[in-house]
């Protein structure tokens, strides 16, 4: 694998796909998605409900009979209004059993409860319920020493801010066990769930954040922390509670986390591998940096640039994503994508949600958002780590690749380096071999030719025939030398020339053919000295023993594949009797059985054949070779004795 | 031409216009060079100009000129026979050199080739060999052993040392063929038979195959020399 290619490029991630984890990965998310659907909070089991109230509007005098649950609205001030809710419930004479608890399951964003001009409880006394969190639960427990038989009326003054709207959903009067589990299940989705999906949040930027600062080349890992760090301004409300200033900056911090509105969009093109246009980069510093503009001018006030243009900005940058999502997961069908959409579906439908509960469509105060958010974020994490997992997949197989492939590599250097020395060994051989010769035909040879001139000018026939036959020997032992695996041919051929020239001057006649031998192998110069050394012999007992007019080699394939290399002469047949041959042929035997041959001596009607056969693959010589050869320097004697 | 250079030693053989092969020997060896001088001598085709020991006192009868056949040794006291011969071949294209080696020391003799001997002769040859490889010579014949085809044969396929067509291309494809069944050890009446050709007719493509070793080699020569700065092109 190349170390440079980007493991957030999605060719290489979609080319092993795991198909069973994948459909498992995007069933989680939707799941988790849909939670609210096949999952309802559990509701109050016995009670009395409330269903109806005596409701004063903010800054009204005059009082309505309202329907619970009741929703008011107005674009109101940041400081808050309050509306009071008056409710009344019935209690029967005997007085309770058990204590008796008020309990109302969602209302927005803050209630203090007054029962008889005695505040029992306020929920901002925990928070002041900022930004888009907004929602809450309330349960508490009635004073039974202001309760009495018959009708109680409680006073609910609820307070909002911002764009929220304010509401109150049905009041629940009952004992514990009636309404703790319902309160219990709604304080952990609208207070523990908030807080668990930041502290995820604050986890994942943190790690995101670490992996950018090690890679800061793959830009992917810059835009996710960025998109995580900057979604954390949503979180900003629930800070202001301990920090005050916060509160007054809400508006400016909505502004400033628009900038993440583009980045899903920025990602999804690097996962899909397109380039990001350079607009799109703009953007996270555009979205923001307009609005915040144009109030710190002001043209218009914070609050209405906000609403009007950031929000718009933000659903623009979604849609954008969710386009793109849906083009690369629809249309270029690359399955990573469905990871992104139904995040992205989701979030978009939570946005719309969200947008309809301020605008008074929806009646539940719910922000959605602050929920999806998280899953967004959840969705590409998951493809994120799926890609971590998938790269040090291809990893591990480049690893076992590459050492495969550097063993196979050193076992052929290895291979290579064994035969470069033997080469070596062979050519310092054949280069000894090569001066050796080179001496003996400056050196011997010369001084053997002035002997054969010399003689031949004194007519001394026995010195020139001498000279002349230790000429020719040396010449068979330095031929032999220079013979080379599947050369015998050569080196008969060589052999030949020479005895036609020696026949020639005795008056024989030579008939020699060696066409039809087959090819031998593993010859060395041991043995091709061996086979000439059995030919030598066999001439000279033709010409000695013969006495021959014509000597015939023959070179042939014998029944059984062997080579047959015979010398046939017409002089007296051979007879076991002639003591004469018996040292020759000792020789001549012990060579052939060297060469891992055999040697037949037959009396023909009008002469003698001495047939040498051979395997087509000669014997390795016994040992190392460079041994011997010494051993074959030393075995080598001459002839003609 | 090698024909009517037969029909010339013919004509000179039947003594109508004896034309008589002029014939320069060195020999370092003084019973050799006695004995040769003697054979070549004796040799009614050839008149022997001159019997050296030295390059230096051949190279001056060379320059003389008029030699129509060099039979030269190759390690001599001031120089080497392929200088003789090289000389030779410049001053006379038409003259021949043979080479005295005590055997074939292949590289060697293909060395001589190369520089433009077209013949070899074995120091122990007799008067009988050595008229006989002459008069074929002179016939534009020249001999070939196998150890000598092989050498050859090694070098078709090796690549080239200078830019010129490599000696593989300068051959025919009969006269590569005649190579590979040298080098296997067939005789020229064997070989004659399986390419279809009189035996005759082989040693004649066999001197060419020499003349074109010696051309590849003059052309490696010359690039050798061109490119070390010695001749200008």
């Amino acid at each position: 694998m190349d170390a440079n290619t980007s493991f957030t490029s999605l060719d290489q991630a979609d080319s092993a796909p795991r198909q069973p984890v994948w459909w498992l990965l995007c069933l989680l998310l939707l799941a988790v998605g849909l939670l609210p659907l096949w999952s309802p909070l559990p509701e109050p089991q016995g009670g009395q409900i409330v269903t109806q109230a005596t409701y004063r509007p903010p800054g009204a005098t005059t009082s309505d009979t309202v329907t619970l649950p009741h929703r008011w609205y107005g674009f109101v001030d940041i400081r808050g209004v309050v509306g009071e809710y008056e409710v009344a419930f019935d209690l029967p004479a005997a007085p309770p059993a058990e204590p008796l608890y008020l309990y109302v399951p969602l209302l927005s964003q803050n209630v203090s409860v007054w029962l008889q001009d005695h505040e029992l409880f306020n929920t901002e006394t925990r928070s002041q319920q900022l930004g888009l969190s907004s929602g809450i639960t309330m349960m508490r427990q009635l004073p039974g020493s202001q309760l009495h038989a018959g009708r109680n009326v409680l006073l609910l003054r609820l307070k909002t801010r911002g764009v929220m709207p304010g509401y109150l959903s049905q009041i629940h009067v009952g004992t514990l066990q009636q309404l703790a589990t319902p309160y219990r299940a709604r304080v952990f989705v609208f207070e523990h769930l908030r807080l668990m999906a930041l502290a995820c949040q604050l986890l994942l930027t943190t790690a995101v954040m670490v992996i950018w600062l090690y890679r800061p080349r793959e830009p992917f890992f810059g835009w996710m922390a960025a998109l995580l760090g900057i979604s954390l301004l949503s979180y900003s409300g629930q800070f202001a509670d301990f920090y005050p200033p916060l509160a007054t900056t809400l508006p400016w911090t909505y502004m400033l986390g628009t900038a993440s509105s583009f980045i899903p969009l920025i990602l999804l093109l690097i996962i899909n591998g397109t380039p990001i246009p350079r607009w799109l980069r703009w953007m996270p510093l555009l979205v923001p940096g307009l609005p915040m503009l144009l109030a710190a001018s002001g043209v218009a006030p914070v609050q209405v640039l906000a609403v009007w243009i950031s929000a718009p900005l933000n659903i623009a940058g979604m849609l954008g994503a969710l386009g793109a999502a849906a083009w690369i997961a629809l249309v270029r069908r690359r399955k990573e994508a469905w990871l992104m959409l139904i995040p992205l579906l989701m979030a978009g439908g939570a946005v719309v949600h969200d947008l309809l509960s301020v605008a008074g469509v929806v009646r539940d105060p719910i922000q959605m958002l602050i929920y999806y958010r998280p899953l967004e974020l959840l969705g590409l994490t998951i493809i994120l780590m799926r890609r971590f997992g998938q790269s040090l997949h291809h990893l591990d197989r480049a690893n076992v690749h590459l050492r495969e492939q550097l063993e196979q590599r050193e076992a052929e250097l290895s291979q290579l380096y064994t035969e470069e020395k033997r080469q070596a060994a062979r050519q310092v051989r054949s280069e000894e071999r090569r001066r050796l010769t080179v001496d003996l035909h400056d050196g011997l040879s010369g001084h053997l030719a002035s002997i054969i001139a010399l003689a031949e000018r004194e007519r001394t026939a026995s010195i020139e025939h001498t000279a002349r036959e230790a000429l020719d020997d040396l010449r068979v032992v330095i031929h032999s030398l220079n013979v080379g695996d599947r050369e015998l041919g050569l080196a008969l051929a060589t052999y030949r020339d020479r005895l036609v020239r020696q026949l020639k001057r005795v008056g024989i006649a030579l008939d020699w053919s060696h066409v039809r031998l087959p090819d031998i192998s593993n010859v060395t110069p041991t043995h091709a000295l061996n086979v000439l050394r059995i030919l030598q012999e066999a001439i000279t007992n033709a010409r000695k023993h013969g006495p021959a007019t014509s000597i015939t080699v023959r070179g042939e394939t014998g029944a059984d594949g062997t080579a047959l290399l015979a010398v046939a002469n017409d002089g007296t047949p051979f007879a076991e009797a002639d003591g004469g041959v018996g040292a020759g042929l000792a020789n001549m035997r012990r060579r052939a059985a060297q060469l891992g041959g055999t040697l037949a001596i037959e009396p023909l009607d009008a002469g003698t054949r001495v047939t040498l056969s051979l395997p087509t693959r000669l014997p390795e010589p016994p040992g190392d070779s460079d041994a011997s050869q010494d051993q074959w320097l030393q075995s080598s004697e001459l002839p003609g004795q | 031409m090698m024909n009517s250079r037969h029909d010339d030693s013919a004509a000179a053989a039947s003594g109508s216009e004896p034309v008589r092969c002029r014939v320069l020997l060195i020999e370092d060896d003084a019973p050799l060079r006695e004995r040769f001088a003697r054979l070549l001598q004796a040799w009614p085709g050839g008149q022997l100009v001159a019997a050296c020991a030295t390059l230096s006192e051949a190279v001056r009868h060379l320059h003389d000129g008029g030699i129509d056949l060099l039979v030269t040794d190759l390690q001599l006291p001031d120089g080497h026979g392929t200088q003789a011969i090289r000389l030779l071949r410049a001053l006379n294209p038409e003259a021949d050199a043979m080479v005295i080696s005590v055997l074939a020391d292949d590289e060697t003799v293909v060395r001589a080739i190369e520089a433009g001997a077209a013949g070899y002769l074995l120091k122990d040859a007799d008067s009988f060999e050595l008229v006989e490889a002459v008069e074929e010579l002179r016939a534009g014949r020249s001999p070939i052993s196998s150890s000598i085809a092989r050498v050859i044969v090694r070098r078709l396929g090796a690549p080239p040392p200078a830019p010129q067509p490599p000696l593989g291309k300068a051959l025919t494809a009969r006269e590569i063929d005649i190579l590979w069944g040298i080098a296997k050890g067939l005789t020229y009446a064997e070989l004659g038979e399986q390419l279809g050709i009189s035996k005759q007719t082989v040693p004649v493509h066999v001197k060419s195959i020499y003349r074109k070793l010696e051309a590849n080699n003059r052309a490696e020569a010359i690039f050798e020399a061109s490119r070390r700065g010695l001749l200008k092109l």
